[in-house]
């Protein structure tokens, strides 16, 4: 059972919201989806507004804290990937005071107290239908949100033979590879910001990594043992001691 | 050989004049090999003791007129009859050619070993590949099941002999890609060997 915890003030909250009419809370929980996936623009501030002029709630405060702890009960179940059976008894616990991780406040089972089964069976039902409907989406949303490490796309190779220079003739025959590796970093610096930046951090770290193709070069020999350290590499994770591990993280 | 008008003329400076004598002739023969291949600092020219006794600024005239000729000829790779040739032309003593030339002989490979192969520029040059496998398993923002990414770090060699690194992650379908490809390449070295041999 994947642990999911709520501050109380979610739970109080959460509770206040499963009190209004079911059409009114529907509102209020589609627009937390839309908030959490797409941010806040005029469009939901709209709807916001009006979902709260037509459930008769003069407070604003009141209006954000409901509709952020919707957005929180779904995100935190999306982010740990509570399958919808357990989110619905997840939401239950938290309307019926006895909450997953223990007892909730005097305040928060004075108010669940006064909601009854059937209410908190269809607040239940209306949330799970939405966290259904919008998990893949949240987990993807989620996902993006965390920083993004350079990534491997493509490598370009190519066989020369340097033949002259400038300061020599006649070199002796030493075949090069030069490669181009395509390399998406989500996190570079813009051009247009990178000049200070670039020089600021070009002293601390030597990286390459920047937008744009990396071109490199390599002796034949170095490549042959770049094949044979990928080998080992790729290997390992067929290894029986990474198994050993992936079998007990899951 | 391709050499200017005046480090012709200025062969003059060697042919005659305080040069041309053995021991200061000598001496800045040996000490411009010396530089050349590295061995020696460039200041060793103005220790050198058979040069003692000669104007500076000629000794300074004929150290350039020599590194010209030399660095020319090494260069194109010519043998010492092309430099035999240019130094007669111009009235050297015999004995004096001859030194020369053995001293050209014997340095010729070296000068272009080291000196003349890295007066040129190059892209960065892989050295060493390191990788690393991990797991993700979470995120601040995020839970998900353990999927294996690996850490590759490129160090490069760059003229002027600065160590960069590259770094990126990849997946082991990405990683297979990138060894496929690295292993055609390595093969395409042995089809070309082939067929020039």
């Amino acid at each position: 059972m994947p642990l999911v915890s709520f501050s109380e003030q979610t739970k109080g909250d959460l509770i206040l919201l499963a009190q209004l009419k079911p059409p009114h809370y529907k509102e209020f929980i589609r627009v937390a989806v839309e908030l959490t996936k797409n941010g806040a623009s005029p469009a939901t501030n709209l709807a916001l507004r009006k979902a709260a002029q037509t459930a008769g709630l003069a407070d604003e405060e009141r209006v954000r804290r409901a509709t952020d702890a919707a957005a929180t009960v779904l995100t935190e179940c999306a982010k740990a990937s509570v399958a919808e059976a357990d989110f619905a008894e997840i939401v239950a616990s938290v309307l019926q005071g006895t909450g997953a991780t223990g007892g909730g406040g005097a305040t928060a089972s004075a108010n669940a107290a006064a909601l009854g089964e059937a209410a908190v069976t269809e607040f239940c039902g209306i949330m799970g239908e939405v966290y259904g409907a919008n998990k893949a989406e949240l987990r993807r949303v989620l996902g993006e949100s965390s920083f993004g490490l350079p990534k491997y796309t493509d490598l370009e190779w190519r066989l020369d033979v340097p033949v002259a220079t400038r300061c020599q003739r006649q070199l002796p025959v030493q075949p090069l590879y030069i490669l181009k590796l395509h390399i998406n970093n989500p996190s570079a610096p813009s051009p247009a910001s990178s000049s200070a930046a670039a020089s600021a951090s070009a002293a601390s770290t030597p990286s390459l990594v920047n937008d744009g193709p990396i071109v490199l070069q390599a002796d034949p020999l170095t490549i042959s043992n770049m094949c044979a350290q990928l080998e080992t590499a790729i290997s390992q994770l067929k290894a029986s001691s990474t198994r050993r591990v992936m079998r007990n993280i899951h | 050989m391709n050499v200017p008008e005046e480090v012709v003329r200025g062969i003059a400076t060697l042919a005659e004049g305080p040069l041309a004598a053995d021991a200061p002739f000598h001496g800045l023969v040996d000490c411009t090999f010396a530089i050349l291949t590295r061995e020696r600092p460039k200041e060793c020219l103005q220790e050198c003791k058979p040069l003692l006794t000669v104007d500076p600024i000629i000794v300074k005239q004929g150290h350039s007129v020599l590194v010209s000729i030399v660095l020319e000829a090494a260069k194109e790779n010519l043998d010492v009859s092309a430099l035999k040739g240019l130094l007669e032309d111009q009235a050297m003593k015999p004995a004096n050619v001859e030194y020369v030339c053995s001293r050209y002989e014997e340095r010729v490979m070296q000068i272009r070993g080291t000196l003349l192969s890295h007066s040129t520029f190059n892209f960065p040059h892989i050295v060493a590949l390191d990788w690393r496998l991990d797991f993700y398993i979470k995120s601040n923002s995020i839970e998900r099941a353990p999927c294996p990414v690996y850490f590759i770090r490129l160090t490069t060699l760059e003229t002027g002999g600065k160590t960069g690194f590259i770094e990126f992650t990849c997946s082991w379908e990405e990683l297979q890609d990138l060894l496929n490809k690295l292993k055609d390449a390595t093969k395409q070295v042995e089809r070309s060997a082939a067929a020039f041999s």
